[in-house]
């Protein structure tokens, strides 16, 4: 059955908008206006790693609603029923299917990074699905870039990954608009026995976000790190819920978010370290911190650590805060002029998620930092 | 040049005055040193001098070459040539000693940047003087540094930047005799008619190495007696209640 028609049956009717401990968001700002029938889109990248995938066996292809094969509906309907009351996923495969996926066969290691950049032209409402496969033993860097391009003022990104024993999976998904968007954000990584995961999402949207984005940690000995970096400018406005799910015994996790607020933003983060029954001998540390640099900025952190087992390591570091005006007054201190000197001090505070981010897009996260560094402060400096 | 006259000066701090009255004049080329008891204004002086927005001028004057530096803001008077070196210098992680140095000079000579190599050199010349391991370039700014190292780097951006007016802010506190030596090494290399400076202490030990000009005492927020080096010695051997 097409995931259509399954939507279309009694238990996917009646979705729910989500609720997220802290995040505050107007359901309906997030609401497609209108049935997208087609999705205007391209995508495009390094020839080297493509070549080293096709030689090696693996696969890039576009998924829509006539090339969709089985293996990918049924990936596709896990995740659905996992979110079945989830409305923005239900709106999500409710349109026209159109996404991207990749698959690395066991056993093989991709030495070149892979910079996937996706564009997305709709004027309207668009949706883009990415799936991931990684097979047994295998390994690759996925820089993944999304460029939503056209007028559309509603959008809607989900990824779905799934890694075999022993993989390692290294994703960096950075997200982009031209004109005010209100975007929808999920993602599930499932990571098998002894795999290593680690996905750093750096969301650069101007407008409105609400995402959701989990690891989970299924297997044994797995480990999944999280990283999260939120540049809020202007009226933006960001609700981002950062998971880690440990389903096995000693697994072991790290989220770290940070967030920079500049002109009126407002950005809240929750991040969550969730160890159930059995999962003995797991490690969950979290971070989340909002430096608040602008005049009237909104920020909230809100760490959770959820464990249902005895012999575990958990532990949760957070903060909201302009930066540290004395570290502010040693820079003054020393000639360097005001401008450069919060900069500094904005870098300072992002070093520990910038450094996960390559060079490409540490350019972009440094273009919003100038962009936000022309908006007013709070210093009184 | 660098000529600094203070005038009448009297600040506050959270509508609490700190310092009554204070003046004070530096010559071109004098070190002077300021001592005094705990919690009587010397590190107000300081830092109003540098501009720290926590302290509020009242009254009177800070002039320096003439020119009223009150209404100039911190970065201003940094470029100006004035330069403290903290009691309590901050960290700062996400950027290395050397970058932060090269930063501090080049905001300096406006748009002419300090070519890399020519500062590379000087500053290794410079580390080499002071001890520092050459590994603490990379090193985020102060980041892990111990205290005697961070007030080395003081030193280090002292003689790297050559400010015209230097205020040392309890350079000498927490060093052993050794990095006392060397730190006295450093400022004395500075010393030139072209330098200016004033140096917060409690003790008289540092100033067998930094031999002042003139040394100022300050009590309750006032300079009540100024001498030469030999008031200093004096201080040692009386305290300050019965030298007052």
């Amino acid at each position: 059955m097409s995931i259509k028609k399954v939507l279309k049956t009694a238990e996917f009717q009646h979705p729910h908008f989500p609720k997220y401990l802290g995040i505050h968001y107007t359901p309906e700002d997030f609401d497609f206006h209108s049935d997208q029938n087609t999705c205007d889109w391209k995508w495009h990248a390094n020839q080297n790693a493509i070549a080293e995938i096709k030689a090696k066996g693996g696969q890039i292809s576009r998924i829509d609603a006539c090339t969709i094969q089985s293996h990918q509906t049924q990936e596709i309907l896990n995740f659905i029923h996992t979110h079945k009351k989830n409305h923005y996923v239900i709106q999500h495969f409710s349109q026209q299917i159109s996404g991207l996926e990749v698959i690395i066969p066991e056993n093989t290691i991709i030495q070149k990074p892979l910079n996937l950049n996706i564009d997305v032209f709709n004027q309207l409402s668009s949706n883009y699905s990415l799936l991931l496969n990684l097979g047994t033993n295998s390994r690759i860097t996925i820089n993944q870039q999304v460029i939503i391009a056209g007028q559309a003022s509603n959008a809607s990104l989900i990824m779905i990954g799934s890694q075999n024993d022993n993989s390692q999976l290294k994703l960096t998904t950075t997200i982009l608009n031209h004109s005010n968007l209100n975007l929808v954000l999920f993602g599930n990584l499932d990571a098998a026995r002894d795999c290593q995961t680690v996905w750093s999402l750096t969301p650069g949207i101007h407008g409105g976000l609400l995402g959701d984005v989990a690891i989970n940690l299924n297997g044994q000995g797995s480990f999944g790190r999280l990283n999260v970096l939120k540049t809020g400018t202007v009226s933006d406005h960001c609700g981002l819920q950062a998971s880690v799910n440990h389903y096995a015994p000693h697994t072991k996790s790290r989220i770290n978010m940070r967030g920079v607020l500049f002109g009126k933003s407002k950005v809240n983060f929750t991040s969550i370290g969730n160890i159930v029954k059995g999962a003995s001998g797991s490690d969950a540390q979290q971070e989340s911190r909002l430096m608040t640099v602008g005049e009237t900025t909104h920020g909230t952190v809100n760490p959770v650590l959820l464990i249902d087992e005895n012999d575990v390591n958990a532990g949760h570091a957070a903060s909201v805060g302009q930066y540290d005006l004395d570290e502010l007054y040693y820079l003054l201190s020393r000639g360097i002029p005001i401008m450069q000197a919060r900069k500094i001090l904005v870098y300072d505070f992002i070093s520990p998620v910038m450094q996960e981010f390559d060079k490409r897009i540490q350019k972009i996260i440094t273009a919003a930092i100038e962009m936000g560094s022309g908006e007013s402060f709070n210093d009184n400096l | 040049m660098a000529e600094l006259v203070i005038r009448h000066l009297s600040v506050a701090v959270q509508d609490k005055m700190i310092l009554d009255d204070v003046n004070l004049n530096i010559h071109d080329g004098e070190i002077h040193a300021l001592m005094g008891p705990n919690g009587t204004g010397k590190s107000t002086l300081s830092e109003t001098i540098m501009g720290n927005p926590r302290y509020k001028i009242t009254d009177g004057k800070i002039l320096m070459d003439g020119r009223n530096i009150a209404k100039m803001k911190i970065d201003e008077r940094a470029r100006a040539g004035i330069f403290l070196a903290m009691q309590y210098p901050v960290e700062v992680a996400g950027i290395t000693n050397a970058d932060f140095i090269h930063s501090a000079m080049n905001a300096r000579t406006g748009n002419q940047n300090v070519p890399v190599l020519q500062f590379l050199d000087q500053l290794h010349q410079n580390m080499e003087i002071l001890n520092i391991d050459p590994a603490y370039t990379d090193r985020g700014l102060n980041k892990d540094f111990s205290g005697g190292e961070k007030k080395r780097n003081e030193i280090l951006q002292l003689m790297m930047l050559k400010p015209t007016l230097a205020i040392l802010d309890e350079i000498d506190s927490g060093l052993d005799i050794d990095a006392l030596k060397v730190v006295a090494k450093g400022i004395n290399s500075m010393r030139d008619r072209k330098f200016s400076c004033l140096m917060v202490t409690h003790y008289q030990r540092l100033l067998n190495y930094v031999v002042p000009d003139v040394v100022h005492i300050m009590m309750n927020g006032r300079i009540v007696k100024t001498g030469g080096p030999k008031l200093a010695m004096d201080l040692e051997n009386t305290g300050y209640e019965k030298l007052i």
